[in-house]
């Protein structure tokens, strides 16, 4: 039989072995979310018996840096120190990913889907000529036919990713390697630093292309001041306000008076259960930019695909329609109430209670209700 | 400079989307232009008038449904497109963003290539006869293929090439000069311009994949820079201003580069004085009937196109876990205390635990448990909504 038209298999893909991690160390502040990628990492480690390895980046990168992706669940750590490499260049950083994956052959690779995640793994992936599955929540091991080459493939990566079509889309990457991804922040959490944890720390010399310097320059970094909402991340209890808080049946609507609404209800968890509140917004709330609301409700705040993904006990979604890209950010709340006046809305479908009522009648008597049970 | 936006066609609407085997049937939605794509165009729009050239939309999709998009593109007063060129074919169906992007990047490609081509004949035809060179000159100036700097025929745009040229002021060898830098500059001075992701797929990843397959292509490195939210020419370079985290970066980039855009990009005004300079680099304008190109024309690598060029297989879809059971405060049913497991016509039900809801259960078996339920309240949620918290 002759060989099917397609892009060919990545030589020799049964010598590639581990899950490697890319660690985003810039400006020297390590990113947090790079513990949340090991931890995905491990998850597929233990399904493949495999090692974990994360590649970090920089210049006179701390060795307290270092040991703690170790303590964090790397069992190496692969580091590219060089004075060239000290700001994030897609091009520089980009040759040095691809190059010490195709010398050492990892199996899967795993990035975070945040900016530089975004902005760097689809050039390695380019440039290895392999597949890159985007925004993954999860991961599973799977099989998969794939028509062009009319072939069944077992034990691939499953790359869970939300997808609109679907809902979930698992994607595979199955006769290419590395399995490239990124992972959405939110969805592992980091494994607790264990410090009596040994790995072994690999370091590659590498020389950075002059025209790589030369065609991307960087000016000028400057830091922005700490981000709003990120109280989101470790709330138990979160009020996510929509765009039904301009939508009164009865009365003027006053946004200012909903958020108020809100914000008693976290005061009275927060001070008699002193559980961790914090108010969200859809994004259609957030682009409104609505009087009265703009200080808070700030893009910082937004709950959803492109904001933030939460993961509290009870999440109250307020005069939300549940657009897919909100559900998203939404999936890994424990118990959804759904404040809506339309029953069919489609956030019904993740809700676990719903009150059908105008949110400025329905956020006061929840609140009398909370007050009652908890005296 | 030839200035690329690339455009996507994506489903109108969300709810109600085609798809068989995880691809997208775009044929038989609605589509409409990728709601990130209307920055880019502005964006593109922008270093047009500010270095002069001409804005050309490069997009991938069933022609049918693209082709409507381009128009209102080329309808529109400010920041419309002037060329635009679709890539149509069902070989290119099913792309993930690898073969997504070799495909993008070989339309740019075959758009420099044209222009390269006419230089080339311009180049040719100014060793020869003036009067010929004068008149292959006006005919690209007509077909949108040569800039006013070589030939024009507005008032405002006085000495070109082919004027100085009948006025004796150059000679022959400087207009061939001249030609050779504008063939170089097609090539070493373009940019593309595209949204910072779709609203559909939400992947980032065409922006960064086409900077490597132009690079791959052309043979150079075409650095790219995502998301960004300013942008401005400056002595040949770019200068882009970007978010990394909680860090703003900015950077100078060398043509040909690759933006994506942020949708917090605002354009700023230009001065006349700019708009002066970059008119002589500007093309006579808008070619409105919008280009198919199918594989025939482009002529790509089979194994990069298309499913077979896909490295990625989109599984079989999973719906979200629904909660079974949703309560509805004021109208739901729920059981007052823990049932035992008791049978109805044959049919096993239970056994019911305190705060179960009774909503979907048939008629009769409601029967049997009457009594033990009731209205689901305020006070009920929250006491559900407590044991969660504490």
């Amino acid at each position: 039989m002759s060989q099917p038209l397609v892009l060919p298999d990545t030589p020799d893909a049964a010598s590639y072995k581990d899950v490697w991690t890319f660690t985003e160390y810039v400006e020297g502040e390590l990113f947090q979310t790079s513990f949340e990628a090991i931890a995905a990492a491990r998850k597929i480690a233990s399904m493949t018996n495999m090692r974990v390895g994360t590649v970090i980046v920089g210049y006179k990168i701390p060795q307290e840096v270092i040991d703690s992706l170790i303590w964090r669940g790397a069992d190496y750590v692969i580091v590219v120190d060089n004075l060239e490499l000290e700001r994030y260049n897609p091009l520089t950083y980009a040759s040095v990913l691809a190059g010490v994956a195709r010398e050492r052959k990892p199996w899967a690779f795993v990035f975070v889907a945040d900016d530089i995640g975004r902005d760097v793994a689809p050039r390695v992936a380019y440039r290895l000529k392999t597949g890159l599955a985007t925004d993954c929540i999860d991961y599973e091991m799977g099989e998969i036919y794939q028509g062009v080459v009319g072939q069944t493939f077992k034990n691939v990566l499953a790359q869970v990713r939300p997808d609109f079509a679907s809902r979930i889309a698992k994607i595979f990457t199955p006769r290419h390697r590395p399995q490239i991804s990124s992972m959405r922040p939110g969805y592992f959490k980091p494994l607790p630093e264990d410090r009596s944890r040994k790995g072994e720390v690999v370091r590659v010399q590498w020389k950075v292309a002059e025209e790589e310097l030369k065609r991307f320059q960087i000016l000028e970094v400057s830091r922005l001041p700490d981000e709003e909402g990120v109280e989101l991340l470790t709330a138990d209890f979160v009020i996510g306000l929509g765009l039904g808080v301009v939508r009164r049946t009865k009365g003027e609507p006053d946004p200012k008076l909903a958020l108020d609404l809100a914000m008693k209800i976290n005061e009275l968890l927060s001070s008699r259960l002193k559980v961790k509140t914090a108010i969200g917004a859809s994004r259609a709330l957030v682009w409104a930019e609505i009087r009265g609301l703009k200080d808070f409700i700030t893009p910082g705040r937004q709950i959803g695909q492109t904001g933030k993904t939460i993961s509290p006990k009870v999440y109250v979604a307020a005069g939300i329609s549940g657009a897919i890209q909100h559900k998203v950010g939404i999936i890994r709340s424990k118990k959804i109430v759904a404040i809506n006046t339309d029953p069919n809305a489609p956030i019904k479908d993740m809700a676990t209670y719903m009150i059908n009522e105008d949110l400025y009648d329905a956020l006061p008597k929840l609140y009398e209700s909370l007050k009652r049970r908890l005296e | 400079m030839l200035v690329f936006a690339l455009v996507k066609g994506v489903p109108a609407n969300t709810a109600n989307v085609v798809s068989v085997g995880g691809i997208l049937r775009r044929e038989q939605m609605d589509i409409v232009m990728n709601p990130y794509d209307r920055k880019t165009v502005e964006a593109a729009d922008y270093l047009k008038r500010q270095v002069g050239g001409k804005l050309v939309a490069v997009s991938m999709g069933p022609h049918v449904k693209i082709i409507p998009i381009m128009q209102k593109l080329f309808d529109a007063e400010v920041s419309g497109i002037d060329e635009a060129y679709i890539l149509s074919d069902r070989k290119f169906a099913g792309a993930d963003t690898l073969a997504t992007s070799y495909t993008l990047a070989s339309g740019v490609k075959k758009v420099l290539d044209i222009h390269a081509q006419a230089m080339d004949k311009l180049i040719e035809a100014s060793r020869g006869p003036v009067e010929e060179f004068e008149k292959l000159s006006r005919d690209l100036y007509l077909s949108n293929l040569a800039p006013n700097y070589v030939y024009s025929d507005r008032p405002a745009v006085q000495e070109t090439l082919v004027a100085k040229l009948r006025e004796g002021k150059i000679s022959k060898s400087d207009v061939e000069q001249e030609l050779i830098k504008l063939r170089e500059e097609i090539y070493s001075n373009f940019c593309v311009v595209a949204g910072m992701k779709a609203s559909d797929g939400e992947t980032w990843n065409t922006g960064p994949q086409a900077a490597e397959a132009l690079s791959e292509m052309l043979n150079i490195l075409i650095p790219h820079a995502s998301s960004a939210t300013g942008l401005e020419y400056y002595q040949g370079s770019l200068i882009v201003k970007r978010r990394i985290g909680q860090f703003v970066q900015t950077v100078r980039m060398q043509l040909p580069a690759v933006i994506t855009i942020n949708p917090d990009y605002y354009v700023s005004p230009l001065t006349l004085e700019m708009r002066r300079e970059a008119r002589a680099m500007s093309f006579m304008g808008k070619k409105k009937e919008p280009v198919v190109w199918t594989i025939a024309d482009l002529n790509p690598d089979p194994t990069r196109i298309g499913l077979a060029g896909s490295p990625t297989v989109v599984g079989p879809g999973v719906d979200l876990g629904k909660p079974p059971q949703i309560k509805v405060v004021g109208k739901s049913l729920i059981l007052t205390q823990d049932v035992e497991k008791f049978e109805v016509d044959g049919k096993a039900y239970g056994p019911f635990k305190k705060g179960d809801p009774v909503d979907s259960l048939p008629d009769q078996v409601k029967e049997k448990l009457s009594g033990k339920f009731k209205v689901f309240e305020y006070d009920d949620l929250v006491d559900e909504l407590l044991r969660e918290l504490k």
